[in-house]
């Protein structure tokens, strides 16, 4: 079976945002939208500073909570690992926006969809590399199936300083100097597991208990009436 | 249908109740509340939205935001300008409960399932009625403050977005389990139903303000 695993060495990224482009690119994505970003990171104080560049994209999580909230199913997890949209079925309310702790959904006006990064699935179904990979100038993107031996992830893996996003397929590794601070925590799923697991649920338990006492209540009356007891104001 | 504005009394076999302020109100309230849990809980129930399709859950949510223009504008401005003095004594009111109103409340049950009991001389509103009425002023602004807030959710610090959703969400829940418990007795429960007529026409029947609400009716100015 594919297992994918995705990895970025920070400690080569040169900023070039090609990646960024090659993807608008392929996606067919406005310059006002982009699926992997680019940042600078700055930690440290004068002068004793350190940087590097960070990139913020969809992790394609183990469980992701974009795909628990979606209220159609447009947002879905395949077993292959990529999270995927599809987008006759995304009715634009936004909440996989909300829920991402990654801040990797962006909502396209015109189509009116929550739009995502696909990893290129298309293209990994084909034995190609997502447009990413290939086209990162200093080769600091590498994708690969961690259930083929052969495939370039498991030495990348092993390069000094890598860390695993928690939940996520995604590995990054930091150039010295820099710690995981500088990458999302993926924190802030709480809540969203809450609302959807624990809150909603009890929301329409409460409401089908309330109905359940109604209909009780009416069915006591009805009962009543039949033996001809009246309604027998109580309290008149 | 009766206009009268001049508060509360007692015409024949008849009590006026509610004057037509705060039967808009009243109204304004309620169809606009059910629109917006019906509109809203097509996102709550599992499998509902994908059973709607793309363009009707579409058209909920725009629905959604019209109506709830008029759940938070029509209610409390028609109150203010055509009832002020009883709206004010409702509010007040509904927060304040006396060792009748705890009676009450432990004998409910009982009326509710038709049970005999002898529940304790009430004033204007009841005990049950009170705790609806605080339910429905704490989950109206709940769900005004939050609702207008989720509008802008894309722009929200993200855990901020995430608690108004879920708040938003399970407060629209929990009122639909009061609304449903509010509609049953007010239209159909043997006991509460004769002052359905109260929200329509604002009288009710003169024996049922006497057995309901005793400490009211009392005090009512006679014609």
């Amino acid at each position: 079976m594919t297992h994918y695993a995705y990895f970025i060495d920070l400690s080569v990224c040169a900023g070039c945002e090609s990646c960024t482009v090659a993807c608008q690119n392929k996606n067919g994505l406005r310059p006002e939208l982009a699926y992997t970003k680019v940042h600078r990171y700055e930690t440290g104080t004068f002068p004793d500073l350190k940087s590097s560049f960070v990139v913020n994209q969809c992790l394609h999580c183990d469980e992701p909570p974009c795909a628990e909230v979606c209220p159609t199913g447009a947002t879905y997890k395949t077993v292959e690992g990529p999270v995927l949209v599809d987008y006759e079925q995304c009715i634009g309310c936004k909440y996989c926006i909300v829920a991402c702790p990654y801040d990797a959904r962006v909502f396209d006006e015109e189509q009116r969809t929550a739009r995502k990064c696909t990893e290129c699935a298309d293209r990994l179904v084909a034995g190609r590399k997502p447009a990413c990979v290939e086209t990162c100038l200093t080769g600091a993107r590498v994708i690969g199936d961690l259930d083929d031996p052969k495939s370039p992830i498991h030495e990348a893996l092993k390069r000094p300083g890598t860390v695993q996003m928690a939940g996520t397929g995604f590995y990054f590794r930091l150039p010295e100097g820099i710690t995981k601070d500088a990458l999302a925590d993926g924190g802030g799923t709480g809540v969203v597991r809450a609302w959807q697991s624990v809150l909603q649920p009890a929301g329409q338990l409460i409401m089908g208990g309330a109905a359940a006492a109604l209909l009780a209540s009416a069915a006591a009356f009805a009962v009543k009436s039949v033996k001809g007891g009246g309604t027998g104001h109580g309290h008149d | 249908m009766a206009t009268t504005k001049s508060g509360p009394h007692i015409q024949g076999e008849k009590v006026f109740r509610f004057v037509l302020a705060e039967r808009i109100a009243h109204w304004s309230h309620a169809i606009s509340f059910l629109v917006l849990l019906f509109t809203g809980m097509a996102l709550v129930v599992r499998g509902a939205a994908a059973l709607l399709g793309t363009s009707v859950m579409q058209g909920f949510g725009l629905t959604h935001r019209i109506v709830a223009v008029v759940f938070t504008l029509v209610a409390v401005p028609a109150l203010m300008l055509g009832a002020r003095k009883s709206a004010g004594e409702w509010v007040r009111g509904s927060f304040r409960f006396d060792r009748d109103d705890l009676r009450f409340l432990a004998g409910f049950p009982k009326d509710f399932f038709g049970l005999k009991v002898t529940l304790p001389d009430q004033g204007r509103f009841n005990a049950g009625e009170k705790i609806n009425s605080i339910f429905q002023i704490l989950g109206w602004f709940v769900m005004v403050v939050t609702g207008w807030m989720l509008v802008w959710k894309d722009a929200l610090p993200r855990g901020l977005a995430r608690w108004t959703l879920a708040t938003h969400s399970f407060t629209a829940l929990f009122l639909g389990a009061v609304v449903l418990g509010h509609i049953y007795l007010a239209s159909i429960h043997p006991h509460a139903r004769p002052g359905f007529t109260g929200m329509t026409s604002g009288w009710v029947p003169a024996w049922w303000a006497r057995g309901h609400y005793r400490k009211w009716f009392e005090k009512l100015p006679e014609r």
